[in-house]
């Protein structure tokens, strides 16, 4: 329809509003489309990594604790440590720790 | 034919106040849905994200907590499920002793652990016992002058001599046709149940704490999985939930503890619990039933008569990392 001097019919749609519009539609279809296939592509690869990430969580614990040893408890260090054992116990439940 | 169009002008304002009514409607039905449901899902996953810490519940919070998850499992595994909520006993405090001399490194008590407490059965495969094979010390005097053992460095006795205790990556998993293996001996390792937790230290929320019977227990509501515990642990024995874990239905252990062996989600941290839903109720751990050959010893360290206590007193006990303090309360020991 013919313009002049940048007047227009008051019933003519804007077309900077539909072009707003569909510019939000694009977007949001393009943002929806791109979420779900990171989704899915993410999906897909936790789901062959969650043995392996607890593998390196869990294996190199194992070398780490024998290098440690075990430590031999003489009778008397057994015997105070019972009783650290029992006067905690007693001093939680009067409250005094 | 002619259509006659007619003129219809819709307004910004009668869009925008239309799109708002429409969201407000939206907005009032999914509420409506979420509160009338008879999803026990949907309610319980309402209602979990703003309970409160476990510890600080009144016993009517813990008690309504408890049969909120106890609708929610028994709708998803399709059976009675109980989550129960027994406090720690008067008197009572956990200690445990395993007889490295005696461990055949069978795995039962692995496995048993795992049926027991509901871990993970694949991706990831979550199991709170590990069994260490290492291999056995010995003497060779063929080997006197043989010169030094590789990757061992300079030993007395040059060659004749093959260290004890070594472990190679993976040996977690062995997978021997008999056990126990001519040149090796096996190393259970768990939750020590720590006097002085570290991992309790270290949680920025509260979520992991000692009961008073001593066990270090987890309120997986709670936790947010920052894994600030795994890395203070110095045993190891904190496992992450990678993924969401996989829990057959058929499998799943009903008998259930809200501190213990409920079924955990993903990114929340587990461990043993010195199966509190069992010990509890007076009960061994699934590890102490199954083992064959009784390697396994457990009790209250505060009775004199008890079996943990009489190991204490009798044999010969170990434990590891003495140096940090933590005062374990799972000892090793020999006859």
């Amino acid at each position: 329809m013919l313009k002049l001097f940048g007047f227009k019919k008051p019933h003519e749609p804007s077309q900077a509003r539909r072009l707003f519009f569909k510019g939000m539609a694009t977007a949001g279809v393009a943002i929806a489309s791109i979420t779900g296939l990171g989704a899915a592509m993410r999906g897909g690869k936790t789901d062959r990594d969650y043995q392996a990430a607890y593998d390196r969580d869990v294996v190199p614990g194992d070398k780490i604790l024998q290098q440690n040893g075990f430590e031999e408890i003489a009778q008397q260090e057994k015997d105070e440590m019972v009783q650290m054992f029992i006067d905690d116990y007693e001093n939680k439940k009067t409250g005094i720790s | 034919m002619k259509i006659k169009k007619t003129e219809q002008k819709i307004t910004r304002r009668d869009f925008l106040r239309g799109s708002s009514s429409l969201g407000v409607a939206s907005i009032a039905a999914t509420a409506g849905l979420m509160a009338n449901t008879d999803d026990a899902h949907a309610k319980t996953t309402w209602a979990e994200w703003f309970q409160g810490n476990y510890r600080l519940m009144t016993d009517e919070e813990k008690k309504e907590a408890a049969q909120r998850l106890e609708n929610r499992y028994s709708e998803e595994f399709g059976k009675q499920v109980t989550v129960d909520t027994t406090e720690a006993t008067d008197g009572v405090l956990f200690g445990y002793a395993l007889n490295i001399q005696k461990c055949i490194g069978c795995r039962r008590c692995v496995k048993a652990c795992v049926r027991e407490n509901n871990q993970s059965r694949h991706n990831s495969e979550i199991e709170w016992i590990r069994v260490i094979r290492m291999e056995k010390g010995s003497f060779d005097a063929g080997k006197m002058d043989q010169g030094y053992p590789e990757d061992h460095g300079i030993q007395v006795g040059g060659n004749s001599y093959r260290p004890a205790g070594v472990v190679l990556e993976g040996q977690h998993y062995y997978e021997p046709d008999k056990v126990p293996e001519e040149d090796a001996f096996y190393f259970p390792i768990q939750c020590m149940q720590c006097e002085k937790p570290p991992c309790v230290k270290v949680c920025p929320v509260r979520t992991t704490y000692r009961e008073p019977d001593g066990i270090v227990v987890i309120d997986y509501n709670w936790c947010i999985g920052c894994r600030m515990c795994i890395g203070a642990c110095p045993y190891w024995a904190r496992r992450f939930n990678w993924g969401e874990p996989n829990l057959p239905k058929e499998e799943m252990n009903p008998e259930t503890h809200y501190l213990g062996n409920r079924p955990r989600m993903k990114g929340v941290v587990e461990k043993c619990t010195f199966c509190i839903q069992r010990t509890r109720k007076g009960r061994y751990t699934a590890c102490i039933e199954v083992c064959p050959v009784g390697a396994r010893k457990f009790g209250n360290l505060l009775d004199p008569e008890s079996e943990v206590r009489k190991v204490l007193d009798r044999k010969r006990v170990f434990r590891l990392k003495a140096e940090l303090n933590t005062y374990p309360k799972f000892f090793y020991f020999v006859d």
